[in-house]
Order: C-alpha cells, then structure tokens, then sequence
C-alpha cells in the first residue's frame, strides 16, 4: 500500500480513442484515497466511464500513469488485475439462465486455472458475498428471473466474489427505483467499513452525496475539482460542470442538490 | 449452516444423477443399436443369428459397429459445436448450420471431389478451410449488418453465407461428372451415414475426438465467455484466446464430421437447448449434457434411418424433421430462453 494512503494514484493521464479523434480526457492527475467511497462524477459524455476503463486496465492511457495500491498498473498481469480489482458493469446482460450462485462463482475466474472447476471453497466464498450483498436467499433462481436492483446486487457479489481490494462500479443506480438504489448504496457503505476501497461513476449529484465520502468532478475530460464530498460539491463547481443553475442545500447533514425550478 | 455452506445446491446433484442416466441410456442406445437391422430379417437380429450367420457376424462388425460409433461421435461433436457456438457468440439461436460452417464444409468437400481428386484428407482439409471462412464471414457480415439486434444480425449473415455456399456448391453440381461424382455430392446434401467403414470411421476419430476431450476439459469457460467482453476482461480472462482456442475445436471437429456423414440439420440448435433444460445453463453440466443427448438423438434417428423401411432414409431428413418440431414445439411453449 502506498505510504500517502492512496488506494489509485492518477498522475498526467490523456487518453484519446484514435489519432485522429479527440482527447477525451486530458492529464488528468487525483489521488483516490485508500478505504473510501470515490464518486466520479460529470455530465454524460465527461469521460468517467473511460477513465473506469483505465483504472480497469481495458484501455491503455495515451499518457501518463496510473498506479494501483503503490504500483505501476502496468506491472500487473491481468491476471493479478483481477485479484484486485472487482468490476461491476453498468448493465450486465446474461444469456444463458445461470442460477445466481453459478453466476456469482464466475467471479472465482482469477483464482482457477485454466482446466479448473470451482470448489467447495470457492462456493463457500461465493455464499459469503451474497451474503453480504444481502441476497443469499436468492442463490438458486436464475439470474435472468431477477429485478433490475436484485441482478446488480448478484453482480456486486460476483465482484466481490473475486476478494477485490478496490470495488468498480459502472453508474450503480442510474436504473434503480429509490429503495433498490438505497440497498445497493447500503451494501457499498458497509463494504467500505470493511476495509473496501470503492470508486463508482454517477452522473447524479444526489447519488454521489448519499454515499460518497471524495468525490472527483469531470467536465469536458478534466478535473474540475477533486476532494471531499462537501467540498466538491458546491453550487458553483456544479453549476460549471453541468451547465444549469444548482442549489445545494444542506438536509440530514449531507448536502442535496437542486436545479432551479422551471418557469411557470 | 456453516457444514452446509459448501454444499451444492440440490439442482446441481439433481443434474449430476441426471447425467449418469444419460451415460446408461447412451450405452444401452448403443448395445441395442447392434442388434437392430435389415439383415437377416428386418428390425431383430437375434443373438442365434450372431452365433450361426457368419455373414450377420461379418456385417454387425464391419459395418453395423463403425456405423453405430459413428452416429454417437457425429451428434456429440455437432452438439458440443452447437453449444460453443451459442456460448460464445452469446446467441441461443445459432448452430453451425447457421453460421455457414456446415455449408462450408460441404461445399469445401464437393470441391475436392469435382477439382481435387478426391482423397480422404484432402477433402477433410478442404472442408474445414470453408468451414472456417463460412464462420469468420458470418461473423464479420453480422458486425456490419445495420438493423436488427445481435441474436438476429448472425443469424441472418449465416443464412446468406449459407446460401452463397449452397448456390457454388450447385454449381459444382453442375458441372460434376454425373456418373462418379455426383452421387458423392448428392449424399453431402442429403447427409447420412450409409458408406460410412472403419476406415472412414478411423480417418474422423483422431480430429473429432482430440477437440471433444478439448471442449469438455476448457467447459466451465465457456460460462465466462458467454459474458460480455467487459466482464470477461474484468475476471481476467483472456477471451480472445480463449475464443479462438474453443471455435477452432468447435469448427474442426464439425467440419470433420460433415466431411463423412453430410449435412445434419438442427442437432447442434436443439440438442444443446434440451441438455440446458434437463441440467441447467452451467456448461460444466450443460456441455457434457449436450455431447451425450446429442449422441443419442443422432443414433436412434440413424437406427430409424437404417431400419425402418428397406430402402434407407436420408439422415439429414430425419434429423431436421424431428428438430424443427421439438423446435416450433419450444417457441409455442414459451420456453424458448431469447430475452431481450
């Protein structure tokens, strides 16, 4: 672990997706503190799914570095990725009717060799993460029977199946009703209590309020402002970064943002 | 709890009881099988007639036995295909008839007759080169096709690969010798197993059996490539190797097998969709389901084929006639597994 407390150090990263295409994020440079919620938030199009990707290790950066719990990420396999990094996809869309369980033991992949099958121990692991992710009672539906909020809880299961130190989550909410979003929150609250550094994308201020403790604002593939979550967001870095007029309030002790109201 | 927490689910014992059934009935299939005929009488060969006919003992041997071997290994590689296919393409409704593998291979085998000679490995050869290029077209035209989803854009880029090859193949029909070539490419439309000798038999086993071992030790990856590239990546996985590793067994084998017995429609669609229903979607379970009820759906069908009326029914037919029922059977139901 790196001595600044740091869980992923972003230093100078450019990435474009051609020559001849625009930079879609340009030097980027944050810290992402070790055993914390990170939100990176923006508008669509900002460049948070992309930087996902780099942290993920699919895309390569252009320039600059990305350093994984003291490391240059380049020195992992993805192998060891894997053994690191847990990725929860925005919308995962199973073919096959695997039960949850199946599903959730896909997520032992890094640990098994190539002609391996899971294990008994890999299935108790497999039954610790529902657990935790509050679904055990669920392990022997199909995955394709579940609701929305049900499935991405068995996804972050299958992430954490993986015993990641850092939890990807791609726009966790952006499709969930209120009471699924909060489950899915709550999970990932109690997760970073455990120990787990956790970095998720959200386009929506409010998401990123009730759960994140840093938040690191994008805009136009730069960093607009980067630190905790009260002092990121504010009325004015938000009105910058969307483009409308925002409010934010303070309500149950975390602040809650508003746009203005429409013209009657 | 905790003694049971490493338990498996009962489904999966249920699975596991399942496919040692499926073992006993394939053996038996098999057993019974050398005992069915057209020679002494029809339908029974008894075990008299095994003891007293020299000439019975000759046929059961030399023709009946590779025969039956023949049908168990053909419907265990198309349906073990069948399930690569579907897995990795993340596609339920393909096979390698609908990816243009199947009429590759055959017009590939044809080619070899009418410009190549003909000898057993060329035409393996050949086959498996367009089944090989039937699939990669498939699949390349179904990225570029512009409407449709992914399940619907394969399908149809197979279809027209399919008929591309069908329309050279007639060509090569046209201009086959009618007297020694075009009862050989004749067959390979039709598809069946009639001339198949253990030569033939011998010439199939050191491809086919290879990839089959191959697919069934590699099975539980194919649960994560049937997961999207992100996923994949995510749970370390090399998927591009991995794939190509998978398809390469998957369409070798296939090619093999429709270089000697034609073209068998429909086995690698259904069978696979059957052994999921009876042992779940875990390949683990799945694949080796689907290699033994494919073997025994192509057996009983050749058993049909060979002994029902005394002129011998095309395969191919059989195989299509029963799959597209169990096929229109499955949508009508609603169990047909294509979500959106």
């Amino acid at each position: 672990m790196s001595t600044d407390g740091s869980a992923i150090e972003i230093q100078g990263v450019s990435f474009r997706y051609g020559p001849a295409e625009p930079l879609v994020l340009e030097r980027i440079g944050v810290n992402l503190p070790v055993g914390a919620i990170t939100a990176l938030l923006g508008p669509n199009g900002s460049g948070k799914s992309t930087l996902l990707h780099l942290l993920l290790g699919l895309l390569t950066p252009g320039e600059g570095h990305i350093r994984l719990l003291g490391r240059d990420a380049r020195q992992y396999s993805r192998r060891e990725m894997s053994r690191i990094l847990g990725l929860v996809p925005q919308d995962e869309h199973v073919v096959f009717e695997l039960s949850v369980l199946e599903y959730v033991l896909l997520g032992r992949a890094p640990y098994l060799d190539l002609l391996e099958m899971p294990r008994e121990s890999d299935r108790l692991l497999a039954r610790q993460a529902l657990t935790t992710a509050g679904i055990a009672a669920l392990e022997r539906r199909s995955v394709t029977s579940l609701s929305g909020g049900e499935r991405q809880l068995a996804t972050v299961a299958r992430a954490l199946a993986q015993e990641p130190a850092i939890l990807l989550l791609d726009e966790p909410t952006s499709h969930l009703d209120l009471a699924n979003a909060r489950r899915i929150l709550s999970v990932l609250r109690s997760l970073k209590e455990q120990g787990k550094t956790i970095v998720l994308t959200t386009h929506d201020p409010n998401a990123a309020a009730s759960v994140a403790n840093h938040v690191i604002l994008l805009r136009a593939g730069q960093v607009l402002a980067a630190g905790p979550t009260a002092t990121v967001l504010t009325s004015v870095h938000l009105t910058a970064t969307y483009g409308v007029e925002v409010e934010v309030l303070e309500v149950q002790g975390r602040p809650l943002v508003l746009t203005h109201a429409l013209p009657d | 709890m905790s003694a049971r927490a490493s338990e498996p689910p009962p489904e999966e014992r249920y699975a596991r009881q399942r496919l040692a059934w499926l073992v006993g009935l394939v053996v038996l299939g098999f057993a019974l099988s050398l005992f069915l005929g057209r020679y002494p009488g029809p339908y029974l060969t008894t075990p008299a007639d095994l003891r007293d006919n020299t000439l019975a003992q000759r046929l059961v041997l030399n023709l009946r036995l590779p025969r039956i071997l023949a049908a168990v290994v053909v419907g265990m590689v198309l349906s073990a295909s069948g399930s690569v296919f579907q897995m990795v393409f993340r596609n339920p409704l393909v096979d390698a008839g609908f990816l243009g593998v199947s009429a590759g291979a055959s017009f590939g085998a044809s080619l070899a007759i009418v410009v190549l000679g003909g000898r057993a490995w060329v035409v393996q050869g050949c086959a498996a080169f367009f089944g090989l290029l039937g699939l990669a077209a498939s699949y390349l035209l179904g990225q570029r096709i512009r409407f449709g989803d992914w399940v619907l854009r394969l399908v149809l880029a197979g279809i027209a690969v399919s008929a591309l090859y069908s329309s050279g193949a007639g060509v090569l029909k046209y201009m086959a010798d009618p007297l020694r070539h075009l009862p050989d490419i004749t067959f390979w439309l039709l598809g069946g197993l009639w001339g198949i000798t253990w030569p033939d038999l011998l010439q199939i086993l050191p491809v086919t059996i290879p990839c089959l071992v191959i697919l069934y030790l590699l099975r539980w990856r194919l649960n994560l490539l049937s997961m999207r590239d992100e996923t994949a990546f995510s749970l370390g996985v090399a998927a591009g190797r991995e794939r190509l590793v998978l398809l390469l067994c998957a369409v070798i084998s296939t090619t093999a097998v429709v270089s000697k017995a034609g073209l068998i429609g429909w086995v690698g669609l259904i069978m696979p969709h059957l052994a999921r229903r009876w042992l779940g979607s875990d390949a683990q379970r799945a694949l080796p389901g689907a290699m033994l009820v494919g073997g025994l759906f192509v057996l009983l069908c050749d058993d049909v084929a060979r002994t029902l009326l005394s002129g011998e029914i095309p395969l191919g037919i059989l195989t299509s006639f029963v799959g597209a029922g169990v096929f229109l059977v499955m949508m009508l139901r609603r169990e047909w597994p294509v979500r959106r």
